[in-house]
């Protein structure tokens, strides 16, 4: 009893006395905010841009930077040798742009190029960066305990990389194949071999450099908090034109509606990924601007050719006609514009209207819904009386797969659901998480599914993904199987001039457009987010992140933080 | 009373191991795996896939694998995190202390308004503004906490920006900060996600503490202060309410569960990184290691408390000690 009472004394007392510090600290804490606020430090007036994002970028090691959240950060902290030109062609070395190589020359057969690299290029501890750099990092891509994502298209071009001084060294291709040099630049990020040679081996210490990497780019690290923000600022020795901000930070946020909240309140000066209803919003704003970025992205809904995990047709989609039918009963022009507006832009093929070997030409399977029903009536699924199509008493019925992360590809399986009802055909939408649709299709346990890819600038991406190889290790789910597309592709990525090339790839595209192993369904539009105050002076056409290191703050709109200096890494 | 220690401490243990058991079981028969999650990057090859998980011994039978997870667990070792790169250690040791810390400033201010609330109240009952008051608390109580998050992150930080949207600190400014500036930094970030629990907190506590000052009221030494002539306010927040606190430590051992699972929704939608955004970013990118360690720390969080509550209230209450 004793005891009960001496608690019941001490908890008052507790909450007695909590009080009065608990209601002071926060209007104390706030008033000492403002009054601490602003650095002991000038900066150098470049400023600061805060860059809203919903992901850590999980590694700055280049090798394994294959998110494009650890793309844009490693991007601005490495170069590499060359980068594509504005044109974003990725046949031969026309239009590219040398970066770490201030050039570079072929070998008479077209078989080795060599590349000169600036010799003023330094890493970020002062080493000079060096051909065996180079060599270094290429051995390092191309080792199979790295398992970066680069080694197959790397190793596919590349037969190895020799040294011939410490500012000259050259690369051996297998083949003359069109895109060599590009999957060479593009892939390879030269890394520094007097930093990691000694640890490759050591994971303490390359988790180390992978969060705090030294680089030779127009940034350097200064800090990562996961989950938090990582702040980057300008590098002094860099030997290319110095980038104009002071500071770039990301914060990391993981919902998409606190991220633009963040945007509008000027928590945040740029933000990649705006939906349709939020760009409308910023666009309102006089001192928000929307910028559309490049569409890399197309959009589909993919029929399973096979059944399940066998080799058999599947009992529907293994028939060609019955897939023209389906695609005929959907109106794909009403469908992209109910779920992006004006934005919406129909999927035209196994490819996205920014790539270079885009054609929107082609004979596209028109929207008929008489002429899908005739279609359905001579393939022998006739309507009941309820509308619904079946044939020998089976019904016209199929499951579709759709991402619960995809607004947009829920919205438009419901609206599809209903087009093809009109239609007599039964569509069971089933919606689950990515990884739960992840293991179905990768099994092939799925009749449909609403599917999307994320293309390159280069269209030989499409090898991985439509190609009867990429049916058994690739991302062609549905296993779509044709000779004659097959060839199409091997000759348009083995063709030596674009017009050959994109004849090739007309005809590729065309053969798997007739073929309707998919519904191209959109190209989603890619909107960013940002405030007046920046000057956006240069806006690479497939990374934004590329023109960053040429923005800068208008002036007369900076803010507090602009005046803040980078701390030390 | 040390009997009754060992007791609770074994419960709390055996709690602890089911859940961990049942967790790795489920995590690892869900569908996917940490290196299948990106089906639209062409670059995700099927023989690269193969090679991931036969490096991190996910192709071994479940059996195998949970035996090694329990003897590296023996060790204090969690793993490596897939989606973070990192050694999921290391993403405890900065996600729970900023748990700890919106956690526990949720409880201090809830269970301080709850009591508070409760206390005002109970001499009120029957009037106009004890029934407001008391459907308001009821009202709060039934909506979900995303959707109190959602209500403060749209009204005062988004439309009067009285408070920063998200984070847990200004990331343009704080490093250039002094030090009272960087702790009113992070009570500034603070505010909003720990107001939206401790709101939830306080009105539930204030349900239970009316109840306890209802009962407590009508007692005989409560009479005997008002014949002695006592002022109603002393009788009320001096008398009775010291009475009435004895069932608090429980109550507040059965709000912990309920405040881990608000934590989860409220540190996702303010982007306070603490351990339940961690779970939300490890279940959605299936990293079996972070998961697993989430789970194992929100259990170890839940049993400990509920057994310190225990604890405080057999100290508090012999009868508890003699029932255990």
């Amino acid at each position: 009893m004793r005891i009960s009472l001496l608690m019941r004394g001490a908890l008052v007392q507790l909450l007695e006395r909590l009080l009065v510090p608990l209601v002071l600290l926060v209007p104390l804490a706030s008033v000492s905010f403002l009054a601490g606020c602003g650095g002991n430090e000038r900066s150098s007036g470049g400023g600061t841009i805060v860059i809203g994002s919903g992901q850590d970028p999980r590694t700055l090691f280049p090798p394994l930077a294959d998110l494009t959240q650890a793309r844009e950060i490693t991007e601005l902290l490495f170069e590499k040798l060359a980068e594509r030109g504005p044109s974003l062609n990725t046949l031969g070395d026309s239009g590219f742009v040398p970066r770490l190589a201030q050039r570079w020359d072929w070998s008479p057969d077209s078989l080795r190029v060599t590349f000169h690299l600036d010799p003023r290029a330094r890493w970020q501890d002062g080493h000079a960066v060096r051909a065996s750099d180079v060599k270094f990092a290429f051995s390092v891509y191309t080792d199979t305990l790295t398992r970066s994502r680069m080694r197959r298209d790397l190793i596919a071009a590349v037969d190895s990389i020799t040294v011939g001084d410490s500012a000259t060294c050259t690369a051996w291709f297998h083949q003359r194949s069109p895109e060599r040099f590009h999957e060479l630049v593009f892939s390879l990020t030269p890394l520094p071999e007097h930093l990691l040679r000694g640890i490759l081996r050591d994971s303490s210490a390359m988790l180390a450099f992978a969060k705090s990497p030294a680089g030779n780019g127009p940034f350097k690290i200064v800090k990562w908090e996961q989950q938090v923000r990582l702040e980057v600022a300008r590098s002094e020795t860099f030997s290319g034109t110095p980038a104009r901000f002071d500071r770039v930070i990301w914060t990391f946020a993981p919902d998409a509606s606190t991220l633009f909240k963040q945007f509008m309140a000027g928590e945040s000066d740029f933000l990649e990924n705006l939906t349709v209803e939020d760009a409308a919003a910023a666009a309102r704003q006089p001192d928000r601007r929307v910028i559309a970025l490049p569409d890399y992205g197309y959009n589909f809904l993919q029929f399973n050719l096979r059944d399940g995990a066998s080799a058999r047709p599947h009992a529907l989609f293994g028939d060609r006609a019955l897939r023209r039918a389906l695609t005929m009963a959907l109106d794909r022009q009403l469908l992209a514009r109910s779920v992006f507006d004006t934005l919406g832009r129909v999927g035209l093929g196994p490819f996205v209207r920014a790539q270079w070997s885009a054609d929107t030409t082609l004979r596209q399977i028109p929207f008929d819904r008489a002429a899908a029903a005739t279609l359905l009536d001579s393939l022998g699924w006739r309507a009941g009386k309820d509308g619904m199509r079946s044939r020998n008493g089976k019904p016209l019925a199929f499951s579709l797969l759709v991402p619960t992360s995809s607004k947009a590809r829920q919205t438009l399986a419901v609206l599809i659901q209903e087009q093809l009802r009109l239609a007599g055909v039964s569509v069971a939408v089933e919606r689950l998480e990515g990884p739960a649709i992840g293991k179905r299709v990768t099994t092939g346990a799925f009749d449909a599914q609403m599917g999307g890819i994320t293309a390159s600038p280069s269209p030989s991406g499409v090898k991985q993904t439509w190609t009867s190889a990429a049916s058994k290790d690739g991302l062609n789910f549905g296993h779509y199987e044709n000779g004659a597309f097959d060839a199409q592709v091997d000759s348009a990525t083995s063709a030596n001039s674009k017009p050959n090339a994109k004849a090739h790839y007309r005809s590729a595209y065309q053969i798997i457009v007739d073929d309707a192993p998919v519904i191209w369904l959109y190209e989603p539009p890619t909107r960013a987010g940002a405030n007046a105050r920046l000057q956006l002076n240069a806006a690479h056409p497939d990374a934004w992140w590329l023109g960053l290191r040429e923005w800068s703050i208008t002036p007369g709109k900076r803010l507090p933080r602009d005046a803040v200096p980078a701390q030390k890494p | 009373m040390r009997r009754f220690l060992l007791a609770r401490g074994a419960q709390a243990v055996t709690v602890i191991a089911i859940v961990a058991t049942l967790a790795f079981v489920l995590v690892h028969l869900a569908p996917g795996d940490p290196f299948a999650s990106n089906l639209d990057d062409p670059s995700n090859s099927a023989e690269l896939h193969a090679a991931q998980i036969h490096h991190w011994g996910y192709d071994q039978p479940l059996a195998v694998q949970y035996v090694k997870w329990v003897g590296n667990l023996a060790r204090l070792q969690f793993g490596w995190s897939h989606s973070r790169g990192r050694w999921v250690t290391d993403v405890l040791r900065e996600t729970i202390p900023r748990s700890m810390l919106l956690m526990g400033t949720a409880i201090v201010f809830g269970v301080f308004a709850g009591v508070a609330l409760g206390t005002w109240q109970a001499p009120r009952r029957g009037s106009m503004a004890e029934k407001i008051s008391g459907s308001l608390a009821i009202v709060t109580l039934s909506m979900p906490e995303f959707l109190v998050a959602i209500a403060a992150l749209a009204i005062p930080a988004a439309r009067w920006h009285w408070f920063p949207v998200s984070g847990i600190v200004n990331p343009a400014m704080h490093d250039s900060m002094n030090a009272a500036a960087r702790a009113g930094d992070i009570l500034l970030h603070l505010a909003l996600p720990a107001g939206t629990l401790a709101l939830l907190i306080a009105a539930s506590v204030s349900r239970y503490q009316r109840m306890a000052m209802l009962a407590v009221l009508p007692d005989e030494f409560i009479r005997t202060a008002r014949a002695k002539g006592a002022a109603e306010h002393d009788i009320v927040w001096r008398h009775a309410l010291r009475n009435s606190l004895g069932p608090l430590t429980t109550i507040i051992g059965l709000l912990l569960p309920t405040l881990f699972s608000g934590a989860v929704f409220v540190e996702t939608i303010f982007s306070w990184p603490g351990i339940g955004r961690m779970m939300v970013e490890a279940v959605g990118t299936v990293d079996y290691p972070l998961v697993l360690a989430g789970v194992l720390a929100g259990s170890v969080f839940v049993a400990l408390g509920s057994a310190l509550a225990d604890v405080l209230a057999a100290f508090a209450d012999p009868r508890v000690r003699i029932d255990a």
